[in-house]
């Protein structure tokens, strides 16, 4: 995973990495199919402003998004199982155990991540 | 071998001939040939041979032949007509010499009293009838007849007629179709066509005799040439020297032509159809060349509207592994989408997403309309375009407050203009000068120059947003239109407001100097437009709006004006509504009788409508029989006509 945490830390901020590791990343990437399709992220590039010629780069693109979801799934996942653990587990078995995705465990996650959610908590 | 036969028969003849002690001369040669009963013939393909062929002289099919001819010419449709009658003077000669040559006098004679009356018109034609006739009755034989030098002259000289082509077609037809042997015989032998598609077809056959002096022969050719000739000096001298009616008459007619009612110029439509992303704004070029559009997912898309003069090629590369290189080299926005022109530039363009789509994955080369790029950059919706003088460069402002600069030769974003912290509703381009006004939400308007990225002046003074920009044909002042519901006329120099104008009750959109630099038009939401004076700085005439105006006309915008075009002198004011509606008005002072005083005691002002026009249905009609959709611009080009943009929505 280390090339991957590079390249999004790449994003971040200007780019300090060395080109090498990057091409051979992208070259390892031709294999792959991200699940974010080539069209929508290609349309969403464009909306920015930027012209998605290669497919390389867009798949690039549709791979950070993924990991950024699938990160904020993780921690999720994290804290549900903290607060199940914290909980009484003997109940449920350990290998069908199915775990739900609450506002409550995803709006820490996400202002770990600087997105603030606030839910009203009723609706008029 | 015929030859051989010729000579025999040449030589019997003259041996005849000069036991009689008659002349043998050639065309008496040929006399006697016909004398014999045998004439000679067509027109030959080659000069060196000889066809001969006997066709029977009996009068009665002469006769036939020319009474069957003159009653088909009758018929016939008038240009043919009356070019085909040049032909039967010539036939009508020729046929009496031939019922004289061969049938007898009598049976000649009748023949031309039956027919002649109807040549007498013509003096010329006249001429030669009296000499053929006297020639032909007074003498004895047909030798001595041969011998007089009019007829010799005939038989000797080709009647020259003037025919188009399609009548000398015609005419060949007829002659072929039906039967007539000797009519044929004689319109090639002596009658020499001039195929003159011009139409101007001569007074009369003109007789060529071989020693090709025509005005030598005076009495035959007589006073056609030289009546030719008269005509056409008339002419001339009727052209070049006017006489005092013709030159009072002219001048009446400019007059008439000053004082008429204007006409309103012409409106060439285009409409963005299947624009499913959301048409926000469109600009045409001021030659009318270049079309412009905004769109809502951040692309600018450019559109050749006139036949490509050159074409831009470009090779179909894959864009899976660049093949100019590995990685380092990434295709450029305008490389994928650069497409060569199609034959001639449609007048309706039809935008595609498909076609962008394909030529995103390098799939077409060509495509059907004039597109030319698709530029991306901007962030946002682009809200508006403008093309700076020479074309070579476009700008655009959008909601990503940022401010672009396109070079359109390379198709690239060449500089980026940041300063308002706000979407940019507008934009406008100096008229002399490089300068350049936005207007913006945030209340302000900028002034920029395109060499520097940070604006140069910040026109502060509205309460709410700068819906509307433009400078003043001097550009030394910029007006803008807002949200407030006022009009500032600011300076450029300090940015310092010099008036602020109000009256309108509604949002403005639109505003618009007029190119003498005397008046500002301005167009609100509720349809309202208003002609302002600038020195005085109130409103000369209004067009509608909430209260109806001076103006007798009932019909009037009722919908968003979104557009203003001033005719270069000033004296038509075009408006147009989002429904559809382009109207034109004539702006002027009228008489005052017909309108009343305004409160300063001059004359009043008035827009009096010249010309409307409906091009679009307006948002919900966009499937209407004119074919329109939402009109989004106007604007007038270089070549004086307006060109509008219209927007047809994806159905839904």
């Amino acid at each position: 995973m280390d090339p991957n945490q590079q390249q999004q830390q790449g994003g971040q901020q200007l780019p300090r990495t060395s080109g090498l590791p990057l091409s051979d990343f992208l070259m390892q990437l031709e294999d792959y199919v991200p699940t974010i399709p080539d069209a929508v992220t290609a349309y969403y590039l464009n909306t920015s402003g930027f012209e998605a010629a290669d497919v390389r780069l867009v798949r690039l693109i549709s791979l950070a998004a993924q990991k950024f979801i699938s990160d904020i799934a993780n921690d999720a996942l994290q804290h549900c199982k903290m607060r199940g653990s914290q909980q009484s587990s003997s109940k449920t078995k350990g290998k069908d155990k199915r775990y739900t995705l609450t506002m409550d465990d995803l709006t820490p996650v996400l202002a770990e991540y600087g997105i603030t959610v606030k839910k009203p908590h009723y609706y008029i | 071998m015929k030859k051989v036969k010729t000579e025999k028969v040449m030589s019997t003849v003259t041996d005849y001939l000069k036991k009689r002690n008659l002349e043998t001369g050639i065309s008496g040669g040929v006399a006697t040939e016909q004398h014999a009963g045998v004439l000679g013939l067509v027109s030959p393909s080659t000069p060196n041979t000889f066809t001969f062929s006997t066709t029977s002289t009996h009068h009665s099919h002469i006769d036939h032949q020319y009474v069957r001819l003159k009653s088909w010419m009758m018929e016939a449709s008038e240009p043919c007509r009356s070019e085909l009658s040049q032909v039967l003077f010539p036939l009508f000669i020729h046929l009496y010499l031939e019922l004289v040559a061969g049938t007898g006098r009598q049976a000649a004679r009748k023949f031309f009293v039956k027919h002649y009356q109807v040549f007498l018109v013509n003096r010329d034609y006249e001429n030669i009838l009296s000499q053929v006739l006297n020639a032909s009755s007074n003498v004895a034989t047909s030798g001595d007849m041969a011998s007089s030098p009019v007829i010799q002259s005939l038989k000797s000289g080709k009647y020259s007629v003037r025919l188009s082509e399609l009548t000398l077609n015609y005419f060949l037809r007829y002659l072929k179709a039906t039967e007539n042997p000797t009519l044929l015989q004689i319109f090639n032998t002596y009658i020499e066509v001039e195929v003159d598609d011009s139409g101007a077809g001569s007074a009369g056959a003109v007789l060529r005799t071989p020693d090709s002096s025509v005005q030598a022969n005076g009495l035959v050719n007589g006073h056609t040439p030289e009546s030719i000739t008269s005509d056409t000096a008339a002419a001339s001298a009727d052209g070049m020297d006017c006489t005092q009616e013709e030159l009072q008459k002219v001048r009446e007619v400019i007059a008439r032509v000053k004082c008429t009612h204007p006409t309103a110029p012409s409106l060439c439509v285009y409409t963005v159809s299947n624009a499913y992303n959301g048409l926000s704004c469109a600009c045409v070029n001021a030659e009318g060349r270049y079309l412009s559009c905004g769109f809502e997912d951040s692309v600018i898309k450019l559109w050749k509207l006139t036949p490509p003069v050159h074409n831009v090629g470009f090779r179909k590369t894959s864009t899976v592994t660049g093949p100019r290189g590995g990685m380092s080299h990434t295709l450029l926005a305008c490389d994928s989408s650069r497409m060569e022109d199609e034959g001639n530039g449609a007048e309706e363009e039809e935008k595609d997403e498909d076609m962008m789509a394909e030529a995103r994955g390098g799939g077409r080369r060509r495509n059907r309309g004039g597109e030319l790029f698709a530029l991306r950059g901007h962030c946002g919706p682009v809200l508006d375009t403008a093309f700076t003088h020479d074309s070579s460069h476009l700008l655009s402002v959008g909601e990503d407050t940022t401010m672009k600069l396109w070079n359109l030769e390379l198709g690239q974003a060449v500089a980026l203009y940041r300063g308002h912290n706000y979407p940019v509703w507008c934009l406008a381009v100096a008229p002399l000068t490089m300068y350049v006004a936005t207007g913006s939400y945030d209340t302000t308007a900028r002034i920029w120059a395109t060499d520097y990225t940070y604006p140069l002046r910040s026109l502060t003074g509205h309460t709410k947003g700068v819906d509307c920009v433009t400078f003043h044909p001097n550009g030394s002042y910029v007006a803008t239109g807002s949200s407030d519901r006022t009009i500032r006329i600011w300076q450029v120099t300090d940015g310092d407001t010099a008036r602020i104008l109000l009256h309108h009750k509604a949002p403005i959109n639109t505003i618009a100097f007029s190119p003498n630099g005397k008046y500002l038009a301005s167009g609100s939401e509720d349809g309202a437009v208003l002609v302002w004076d600038l020195a005085g700085g109130k409103v000369l005439t209004e067009l509608g709006g909430s209260h109806s105006g001076c103006s007798a006309d009932s019909v009037v915008h009722t919908d968003p004006v979104i557009g203003l075009c001033w005719s270069p002198d000033s004296a038509l004011l075009t408006s147009a509504s989002s429904d559809g509606c382009v109207r034109t008005s004539h702006f002027r002072q009228g008489a005052a009788r017909e309108l009343g005083f305004d409160s300063d005691g001059g004359p009043a002002w008035d827009l009096g409508e010249v010309c409307q026009v409906q091009c679009g249905g307006g948002t919900n009609g966009g499937y209407s029989g004119n074919g329109g959709g939402q009109l989004l611009h106007i604007s007038l080009t270089s070549h004086n006509y307006l060109t509008a943009v219209t927007a047809l929505d994806v159905e839904r």
